[in-house]
């Protein structure tokens, strides 16, 4: 890989590929930006639309949840919120800590609770979707 | 290892600046980031408790009876509005490229303040429209 100066194989773009403070280029950027155009959408429509079916105790919420529309909305909700918030506390963790290795350990955690968050989340829009 | 060694003097840090509009939305956004990641884990454990069945629902719904409880709804859907409010205008920012001026930053910083507020008491008038929880 580094060898003698110039004599490389690999071209300037592959070799700083996976650098930089983030281990990424805009990658984070340009995803953190089509999730917030998402959730401009799905986060308004999802607070007024639980705050209604709440109103209806348990009952209200199973029955919004099995129509599909909103069931599908929720889900929608959910995973593009945990892929918004997973790249945000990302950058918040590469901004502070700067030990890399209580650095790499915040990062899986925070895969890890995004990921479970999100599994959880679509696991129980699901099973009421289905009719428990 | 992770000591800062370096003698030379730190640049001014927070303390030393004005507040001014732009600095102030700057970093709520940050914080209202943050503040929207733990809100969404709530949103879960009331998803999940919705799951379970109608006691399990009944003991969160129990919770959100709580007065205090209301306050830190109210908090999230702050956050929440301002984190969008912000959001908005970062679209603007970057795709638009608009608003970058100073005159313009800090009107636009207004904006998102005011924005937020009325956005936390529309949701607020609807939830209280619907009984409140």
């Amino acid at each position: 890989m580094a060898g003698p100066a110039g004599t490389s194989q690999r071209t300037p773009l592959g070799r700083v590929r996976g650098l930089g403070a983030a281990g990424q280029g805009v990658g984070g950027y340009l995803r953190q930006r089509l999730g917030a155009v998402g959730l401009l959408i799905l986060a308004p429509w999802f607070v007024l639309s639980a705050i209604r079916a709440a109103s209806g105790g348990h009952e209200g919420v199973v029955a919004w949840l099995q129509q599909p529309v909103n069931a599908v909305g929720v889900a929608l909700f959910i995973l593009v919120a945990c892929f918004h918030m997973r790249i945000g506390m990302n950058t918040i963790i590469e901004d502070y800590i700067q030990k890399s290795g209580s650095r790499l350990a915040l990062l899986a955690l925070n895969a890890l609770v995004v990921v479970a968050a999100g599994v959880a989340g679509l696991y129980a829009v699901m099973m009421i979707g289905f009719g428990n | 290892m992770s000591e800062w060694t370096d003698r030379r003097p730190l640049s001014p840090h927070l303390q030393v600046w004005r507040w001014h509009p732009t600095m102030l939305t700057s970093i709520l956004h940050r914080v209202t980031g943050a503040a929207n990641y733990v809100a969404l884990l709530g949103v879960v454990v009331w998803l999940m408790a919705a799951a379970a069945g109608p006691q399990a629902y009944a003991t969160v719904q129990g919770l959100l009876g709580h007065p205090l409880v209301w306050i830190v709804l109210l908090g999230a859907v702050l956050g929440l509005s301002l984190h969008i409010a912000s959001g908005v205008r970062h679209l603007v920012w970057d795709f638009l490229n608009i608003g970058w001026s100073p005159r313009a930053a800090n009107l636009g910083s207004w904006m998102i303040l005011g924005g937020g507020v009325v956005m936390t008491a529309l949701v607020a008038l609807h939830a209280f429209g619907m009984g409140g929880r």
